[in-house]
């Protein structure tokens, strides 16, 4: 005979065994995970476009577009569109069209926040409709342009971008938001051509790719990407471009002659790829010329790219956030009003020459 | 007059060392998920130094407690016995009981908030009630030891959890620190009182002191209690300066669940998402506080009533679920959160050295009295 505590137990065990189905399922055949999202503006309105591979047919990535007024009912309208539910949790990348950047950002950021689903995700701008760049995308692998920002990023010296450090630029005082830039070449190819730099949640201006590396020097940790100039020096000329191997930066904010100035110090390990016509690194002389001319080109163009945002009246460095910790009576209206706009720059650049490959560059 | 003293059975009770893991782990609960957002509302980014104050105070309570209990007296019960007679002293205990109550009640439900919030939206209450009510009957009834044992598991195995903090580690930013040392002490104390509700838990051990072995010298149960609070105050600060550290402060009010969002970063080559183990692995750790608060009220309810455990357990565990699912709004989970740590404060950090000086006061009489006779 069944002993009845044994009974209870055993109740109580398939009780909860039950008890396992009440929670909800998704099978992962049966959802639509999104790999990309896009979102612009249209008549007024939100438009998003998202990108789903579909694991069950072995097909190509679906897109599809809605329109809505708002995020949330945006995501409904997708719901109608698709056989299955939508899942935001693999989102990898998404991308904000043009109008909706010079438009504002707030509405798509606000949602984001408050969404848990979301991963730290890559953010970036597009040229045009976010559409055209994800039109391309249905062709590649699932993960084409995450990997393909990614390592613009990694390597290629893309400022480091993603969800967290937009929060840290969109909410934080004292730096104004960036955010990487994507666009069709000609031939239809994605890729990255520089950041749009923001004022709040709206796109101010766009700068090169060129320029983006520069920023990066100034920001970020991870300092890896080429910088190509032109030397001209005792009648040796040529473009050549040096690999930026790490580095450190240090930035701050001294109070000099009653003019508030930004002193900068870069820190460069570089590696020689190519040299200009008749310069030889056997002599101690030019590889001196060479550094002073490259630590010359990176401070000014530095220099002038902070100009640059000084004009715009944006902030993408963080400078009022260096400014603060000196000050305890900071307030972002009066450093951005006053203190910034005549605020004077300073680069220097000290390069270090580590590798120069493994043959003797001479030409 | 009537001594209360507990007896408690050898094979009952657990060593001293244990007192470390017990300490911590009723310390630890939902609250470190979140607390950034309130913390930051008074000293801003020098809310590290009221965590060092709050654990200083917490230190000294531990040690007003260690005062209060004694050979004679040696729990709540028995002091308020002491210093109130028999009747006062019921009232207030059960007074102490619905607080220890209370605090469940909280962890429990913040707990499955923060399940319906990040994991399933949809989820019912009740389904999540029952099945971690099962659990809880189960652990409780199985008595202290196993509570003891679930409480030093629920230290040791999320420990591994630390390791995580090297995520973040590579996007930290220094000048998020700067400037230091600019608040005023009131705003230090703001803070120090948001910090507070963290460290509340401590104070079941007016419980549960009489199960743990005394040794020849007492000093030892007081010494791995002091350990057990140390290491919650250094988790603590590294929880604070990495999420200090990884958000600027304006991010931080916008952004409530700052611990979970710094473990949004955290990923794997096979694992995109390690939040949604995080919360599962949390589990473990709020357990502890939610069954030790509950036994220590069985614990008084046979204390005063002569109530066996066996069918208070049952009914407070109802109650608490009830009590649970009738929450609803999630307004009402803040001001359930706010009424217990006001209340918890109240109890720790003003009652329990109010207790000591009316049993000092006491003794004084009855010393005198005895002189006298």
């Amino acid at each position: 005979m069944m002993n009845n505590k044994f009974v209870k137990r055993m109740g109580c065990v398939a009780l909860s065994l039950f008890l396992s189905g009440c929670i909800p399922k998704s099978i992962i055949d049966e959802v639509s995970l999104m790999h990309y999202v896009g979102f612009d503006r249209e008549k007024k309105m939100l438009k998003a476009s998202v990108v789903y591979p579909n694991y069950a047919t072995e097909g190509k990535s679906t897109l599809l577009t809605a329109i809505a007024k708002n995020p949330s009912s945006l995501q409904n309208e997708l719901g109608h569109k698709s056989e299955f539910e939508y899942e935001v949790g693999q989102v990898r990348v998404m991308i904000f069209g043009d109008k909706l950047s010079r438009y504002g950002l707030v509405d798509v950021l606000d949602t984001i926040c408050k969404d848990p689903k979301i991963g730290v995700i890559r953010m970036v701008i597009s040229d045009g409709s976010p559409d055209l760049i994800l039109k391309k995308t249905l062709n590649k692998s699932p993960l084409y342009l995450k990997n393909l920002i990614d390592k613009s990023i990694e390597d290629e010296g893309i400022p480091d971008i993603n969800l967290h450090v937009m929060y840290d630029q969109y909410f934080g005082s004292g730096i104004d938001m960036s955010l990487p830039n994507l666009k069709l070449d000609s031939k239809g190819n994605i890729n990255i051509d520089g950041m749009g730099i923001f004022k709040g949640d709206k796109l101010k201006f766009r700068i090169s790719n060129k320029e983006a590396f520069l920023l990066k020097l100034m920001i970020d940790r991870n300092k890896s990407g080429v910088y190509s100039f032109n030397f001209d020096k005792n009648g040796h000329k040529g473009n050549i471009g040096v690999r930026s191997l790490y580095g450190k930066h240090k930035v701050k904010v001294i109070k000099e002659d009653n003019q508030e100035k930004a002193k900068m110090d870069l820190t460069l390990n570089i590696k020689l790829e190519g040299l200009p016509k008749g310069v030889s690194l056997e002599k101690e002389r030019d590889l001196i010329l060479i550094k002073k001319a490259l630590q010359k080109s990176i401070s000014t163009e530095a220099e002038s790219l902070l100009k640059d945002f000084q004009a715009n009246g944006v902030d993408p460095v963080g400078l009022g956030r260096i400014y603060k910790i000196n000050h305890r009576n900071y307030s972002e209206q009066n450093f951005y009003k006053r203190i910034y706009r005549n605020m004077k720059f300073d680069v220097n650049t000290k390069i270090i020459v580590r590798q120069t490959g493994v043959g003797n560059i001479e030409s | 007059m009537e001594i209360l003293k507990v007896n408690v059975e050898k094979h009952f009770q657990v060593s001293a060392f244990f007192t470390f893991f017990l300490i911590h782990s009723s310390q630890t609960g939902v609250g470190i998920l979140n607390f950034q957002n309130q913390v930051i509302k008074g000293a801003e980014q020098d809310a590290w130094i009221s965590l060092i104050i709050t654990g200083v105070i917490t230190h000294i309570i531990l040690y007003i407690i260690f005062k209060l209990l004694d050979e004679e007296n040696n729990d709540l019960v028995a002091a308020h016995h002491y210093c109130f007679g028999k009747t006062m002293g019921n009232i207030l205990s059960v007074l102490a009981m619905i607080y220890f109550w209370l605090a469940s009640l909280t962890v429990l439900r913040a707990y499955i908030e923060v399940i319906q919030i990040w994991v399933y939206p949809t989820i019912k209450t009740w389904q999540l009630c029952f099945v971690f009510g099962l659990t809880f009957y189960y652990l409780i009834k199985s008595g202290f030891r196993t509570l003891t044992g679930f409480s030093f598991w629920g230290v040791v195995l999320p420990s591994f959890l630390f390791f995580l903090i090297y995520f973040p580690m590579k996007h930290t930013n220094y000048i998020y620190l700067l400037p230091a040392f600019s608040h005023s002490l009131s705003e230090l104390f703001l803070s120090s009182k948001a910090y507070s509700l963290l460290f509340l838990g401590f104070e079941w051990i007016v419980m549960y002191y009489p199960f743990i072995r005394r040794n020849s010298n007492s000093k030892n149960i007081s010494k791995w209690a002091y350990f057990g609070n140390l290491y919650t105050i250094i988790v603590y600060l590294i929880v604070t300066l990495i999420s200090f550290l990884y958000f600027n402060q304006e991010v931080l009010q916008h952004l409530p669940w700052a611990t979970l969002m710094m473990v949004k970063i955290v990923h794997f080559s096979f694992l995109e998402r390690f939040e949604y183990a995080f919360i599962f692995i949390w589990l473990l750790v709020v357990i502890s506080p939610i069954c030790i608060s509950l036994w220590a009220c069985t614990r008084i309810i046979k204390r005063t009533f002569s109530i066996p455990p066996k069918a208070s357990l049952k009914l407070l565990l109802l109650a608490e679920m009830i009590a649970a699912i009738s929450l609803q709004e999630f307004k009402s989970i803040d001001h359930l959160i706010n009424l217990t740590s006001n209340v918890g404060i109240g109890f720790v950090y003003v009652y329990l050295p109010l207790l000591l000086i009316i049993k000092l006061i006491k003794n004084n009489f009855v010393k005198n009295r005895l002189n006298k006779v």
